[in-house]
């Protein structure tokens, strides 16, 4: 350490203090603005919930489909009793 | 067990002509990947617009602490009392001119090789100030660059660690649409996928055109009833008549199925 290692932060504190107003207005947005302006996050267990909900929606219509398509295969004799199923009786 | 496998047969494909009447045409999922791109582009254009203010901000903190906050504190750090003392007495011997000297001794001028030997110790001490001036203001710069950058790295990182926070929040709240937005279009695709698949095998069976007569019969009563009801006739007939209808229908469908159970 030299004899010159000089010390300013006292004057530094006294200049933050006299600029105050000014460092103020560079921190950026205050609480209440960050509040007002952030987007409200939906409850995270409640949208899990519903997604896991939707998801099992969509494996069931997936589960449909795939036995639809094997259905698709099945020998005449499955296809007879089901037209007669659904034959103009019904309809 | 023949009977219960023809009844579950018979369910599937009841559930399955009812089930047929929704629609979820392929645009659903045009519509959906459209979506995603827009909530891709939104989410960027907010981050972007984020980025600019505190750029902006970082830009007004610079400038106010090179036009500001700077020349104030050095017109304080120059009046600090350890700095003043250094500078003084270095800078009172060092602006010295020996060129300005004149020594006398005993009220005459003293005589050479003594004048030039007393100059020449003058001279080093001179330069011996001027050194030491040197250092005082090396030292000077330091200790008021360390205070000055303190000061920027401080206003910079607590607007850095805000915009951190905002750009968190922002791309969070995007997390959470876009996984929303993904198990939606992935419903929509297994829902159009089994739509689909229903009207191959129904057309398959040769019922598909039974089955949308079906819908457009049942669009038609809708109407029907609803056109009977806007034209004011008696409600208790009007009910009467579909009631009585219904149960025709499901007389029917009972019927059906015994004659299946019964082959």
């Amino acid at each position: 350490m030299s004899n010159y290692d000089f010390d300013f932060s006292d004057e530094a504190k006294q200049t933050d203090d006299e600029l105050s107003g000014d460092i103020q207005k560079l921190q950026g947005l205050s609480e209440e603005q960050l509040q007002k302006l952030l987007p409200n996050r939906v409850d995270q267990d409640k949208l899990r919930e519903i997604i896991r909900a939707v998801n099992a929606a969509t494996s069931e219509n997936e589960k449909k489909a795939a036995l639809m398509q094997q259905l698709q295969t099945v020998p005449g004799v499955v296809k007879d009793v089901v037209k007669k199923v659904i034959s103009g009786s019904i309809i | 067990m023949k009977k219960q496998a023809s009844i579950a047969i018979l369910f599937f494909f009841v559930s399955l002509i009812l089930s047929g009447c929704f629609s979820a045409p392929k645009q659903t999922i045009e519509l959906a990947e459209i979506t995603d791109e827009q909530i891709a582009e939104l989410q960027k254009s907010h981050i972007r617009f984020v980025q600019l203010y505190y750029d902006k901000l970082r830009e007004d903190i610079n400038d106010f602490i090179d036009n500001k906050w700077t020349p104030t504190f050095l017109s304080k750090a120059v009046q600090n009392e350890q700095f003043r003392e250094s500078l003084d007495d270095a800078y009172a011997t060092s602006t010295i001119d020996p060129a300005d000297l004149s020594i006398s001794w005993k009220g005459q001028p003293l005589p050479e090789p003594q004048n030039r030997a007393v100059l020449s110790g003058v001279k080093t001490a001179i330069t011996d100030e001027q050194a030491k001036l040197g250092a005082v203001l090396l030292g000077f710069s330091k200790a008021a660059l360390k205070e000055i950058n303190a000061r920027r790295t401080s206003l910079l990182a607590s607007v850095d660690d805000q915009e951190q926070m905002v750009i968190d929040e922002i791309n969070g709240a995007f997390a959470d649409l876009q996984r929303s937005q993904a198990a939606i279009k992935g419903y929509l695709a297994s829902a159009v996928n089994l739509k689909a698949q229903q009207d191959l095998a129904l057309k398959k069976l040769g019922v598909l055109e039974k089955s949308q007569n079906l819908t457009n019969a049942v669009l038609e009563k809708a109407d029907k009833l609803s056109g009977l009801l806007q034209s004011g006739e008696d409600a208790n007939k009007i009910l009467n008549q579909v009631t009585e209808e219904a149960n025709q229908k499901i007389q029917n469908i009972g019927n059906t199925v015994h004659e299946i159970m019964e082959e």
